[in-house]
């Protein structure tokens, strides 16, 4: 039925491009992220991480700024909520998510997008960036970043826009890809002044870096992330770096449930921010699904990188909506490209026996035929719908859950809880989440978490700090007083300096066996509780003590 | 407001409905597959000659206190981060139904057996709603738990 009989003009302006419905976009995420922090659903080891770097910056900041890998900009910006707890800087975190999502409907509107609230939706309800905005990803931060730069982009401030965007690679290192994307658009239209800006971050950064490490090469000798994973890091030998089809589709669907609709993507109708963001989106993409197969950049698989893509996809969808509400003939190859996807669905629903990927494709015909049929608006109703079930229904592809990066996290702390009563016993681990986890929950009360740091995770902050100017002494000190529990350095882990009533609850890891030697530990500890993801030892003799 | 949509052909205006309506019928067909077989997220693969071992070297068509194997089936390849499950589904009269034996602290708890190592489940059952002889239930997994024991005893546990 098409509601244009019922619904006045007015009352669309305002809830599709005016202020009340984007307050109302913006207040659902928040609710959810809220929620969602409270339930610890996306309680993750890298957000503790961004959590880790905002604090020491509070403790060292100088230390902490002038180290590439710390994102120096997010770091400054959460250090002092990071030093007040982890809660304040989830909070103050989803609170800047949430900011994302009102730059990008600003931008979408000052793009002349005929439904902007609706493009921020798409954002808001993205099931991967709910999952970040709560966990406290990085992939997140960078997302707010680009909708800034959407926005002075939109509204004229391109000089601001490129300044921002140069500054974006210190978050997230693969966003580069974009920064190289506006510079070579700019070198073609001979935009000087959107060049030097796009520098501008990096070489104001690399200079007052200079006096503090004072050394002019600091930039390379330091660099954001080792090229190269740590030699022999074992983690590298169990990881295959390939993805199916299956996953392929679960995390589309995580990043943007409603991404099918780009089968009819308008490309005329775009503007040229958003040409060029479709460009950065096949190529980030591309990219992102390939390197991590030969290892270039020691980075991995996971789903959250892709994250950036996501406002390029909203605002194209935008466009979709907006050719549909206009009556505009489809494109002919649309059909082609969405019985593409169905195949792709249908793939992934062989793989993994779960057909979420169909159901989203069969959604988006649904709502085709609508449009092509004469009912934009209930085409445009059912999609929105689709967008809105994300939460929901599309969540599982994103991988950030606490049950799917740490599933055995809540049958390691009941064994806990059984073999520690409420006494006090020290409890060493290698699993990020243990610390987080039992404090938040209250569960375990009286006992202290030492935290194992691992050697790639040594062997890389060595790498990427400068001991001769003391910031590598500064940052150890600023992460020895509190990372994932109290912090146990490798070369401190003696049988001997250990509580002879001390646990040990140990996540499956490869790299363990580089700190904890089993021709030194095996004759020490006594296995309680086996298991595959985890055991839980105590040292020899502790049950009798 | 909706403006009158220009002329379109036919094939644009119903195809991306009648393949909307295919997708469905594909997700329902596999969704119930996903009932009977159980709640995975990605396809179980061809078991490993070390998975097998656990479970006493089960055979297709084997024979388990009258109930014959269907399957033997195990993590799927691909998924570095899964816990070496085995599971095994019976079948008789045309009632079926599984056996999963897991590492301890991966499945959630409540197993109805465990080993030193091992927990032992059992459920899926096909049709849906289908009830499982008691009996049949539990001499299966004793029969399997027996196969575990074996198992564990010729490989001690590692190291932690």
């Amino acid at each position: 039925m098409d509601t244009r009989a019922t619904l006045s003009p007015r009352w669309t302006d305002a809830w599709l491009r005016g202020w009340p419905g984007l307050s109302l976009v913006v207040a659902v995420h928040l609710a959810i992220v809220v929620w969602a922090i409270g339930s610890d659903r996306f309680l993750h080891d890298e957000g503790l991480l961004t959590h880790l770097f905002a604090s020491a910056t509070a403790q060292a900041p100088a230390a902490g700024l002038f180290l590439q890998k710390s994102r120096p900009p997010i770091s400054a910006l959460y250090a002092g909520f990071a030093a007040h707890s982890l809660q304040a800087f989830l909070y103050a975190h989803a609170v800047v998510g949430s900011f994302g999502v009102l730059l990008l409907g600003r931008a979408a509107l000052g793009m002349g997008h005929r439904a902007p609230n609706l493009v921020a939706a798409i954002l808001a309800l993205s099931p991967l960036y709910i999952g970040g905005a709560a966990a406290g990803l990085s992939n997140t931060d960078v997302v707010v970043g680009i909708c800034l730069c959407l926005w002075l982009a939109a509204t004229q401030r391109r000089v601001a826009a490129a300044v921002v965007l140069g500054m974006l690679p210190w978050i997230r290192a693969e966003v580069g890809v974009l920064a190289i994307c506006v510079a070579a658009a700019s070198l073609h239209r001979r935009d000087v002044r959107v060049l030097l800006a796009l520098v501008a971050f990096g070489v104001t950064y690399a200079l007052a870096g200079m006096l503090y490490h004072l050394r002019p090469d600091w930039f390379l000798a330091f660099p954001p992330a080792l090229p190269d994973a740590m030699p022999g890091n074992p983690y590298w030998a169990t990881h295959a770096g390939t993805v199916t089809v299956a996953q392929l589709a679960a995390t589309a669907l995580a990043l943007c449930p409603a991404l099918p609709l780009l089968a009819w993507l308008p490309w005329r109708r775009l503007s040229g921010h958003e040409r060029l963001g479709m460009v950065f989106v096949v190529g980030f993409v591309i990219a992102l699904v390939a390197l991590p197969r030969w290892r270039v950049f020691n980075f991995d698989q996971s789903p959250r990188y892709l994250l950036p893509i996501v406002p390029f996809v909203a605002l194209a969808v935008g466009r979709v909506y907006e050719r549909w509400l206009e009556g505009e003939a489809p494109w002919r190859g649309g059909l082609g490209v969405l019985a593409g996807c169905g195949a792709m669905a249908l793939v992934a629903g062989l793989q993994s026996a779960h057909p979420t990927a169909l159901v989203a494709v069969a959604i988006t015909g649904f709502a085709a035929t609508l449009a092509h049929t004469g009912r934009g608006r209930l085409a445009v109703a059912t999609l929105c719908a689709l967008v809105a079930l994300g939460p929901a229904g599309f969540g599982e592809g994103g991988g950030v859950t606490r049950q799917q990066t740490a599933p055995h996290l809540d049958a390691m702390v009941s064994r806990l809880e059984t073999l520690v009563g409420p006494g006090r016993r020290s409890v060493y681990t290698n699993e990020p989440l243990l610390h987080a986890f039992v404090r938040r929950s209250g569960r375990l009360p009286g006992v202290t978490v030492f935290y194992l740091v691992q050697e790639d995770q040594r062997f890389e902050l060595d790498q990427l700090t400068n001991e001769a100017n003391g910031q590598r002494a500064a940052l150890w000190a600023a992460i020895d007083g509190g990372a994932y529990g109290r912090v146990v350095r490798a070369g401190a882990l003696r049988p001997d300096a250990v509580p002879t009533n001390a646990v040990f609850a140990l996540s499956k890891d490869e790299r363990l066996p580089l700190v904890m030697p089993p021709e030194v530990w095996d004759a020490e500890l006594e296995v309680v509780h086996p298991g595959y993801r985890m055991v839980i030892s105590q040292m020899r003799g502790a049950a009798a003590r | 407001m909706t403006e009158v949509p220009q002329k379109v052909p036919v094939l644009q205006r119903w195809g991306p409905a009648v393949l909307g309506l295919a997708c469905l019928v594909a997700a329902a067909t596999l969704d119930g597959r996903a009932g009977a077989e159980g709640p995975s997220t990605q396809a179980p693969a061809a078991v490993s000659d070390e998975l097998r071992a656990l479970v006493g070297g089960l055979e297709v068509d084997e024979r388990v206190a009258g109930w014959a194997v269907l399957g033997v089936e195990g993590p799927p390849t691909g998924d570095d981060g899964a816990a070496p499950w085995v599971r095994i589904d019976f079948g008789r009269d045309g009632l079926r139904f599984s056996v999963t034996v897991a590492p301890l602290g991966t499945l959630p708890e409540g197993a109805p057996r465990s080993t030193q190592r091992h927990a032992l489940y059992y459920g899926h059952p096909h049709p849906r709603g289908a009830k499982i002889p008691d009996n049949a239930t539990r001499a299966i997994l004793a029969n399997v738990e027996r196969r575990v024991l074996a198992y564990e005893a010729a490989h001690p546990a590692p190291s932690p």
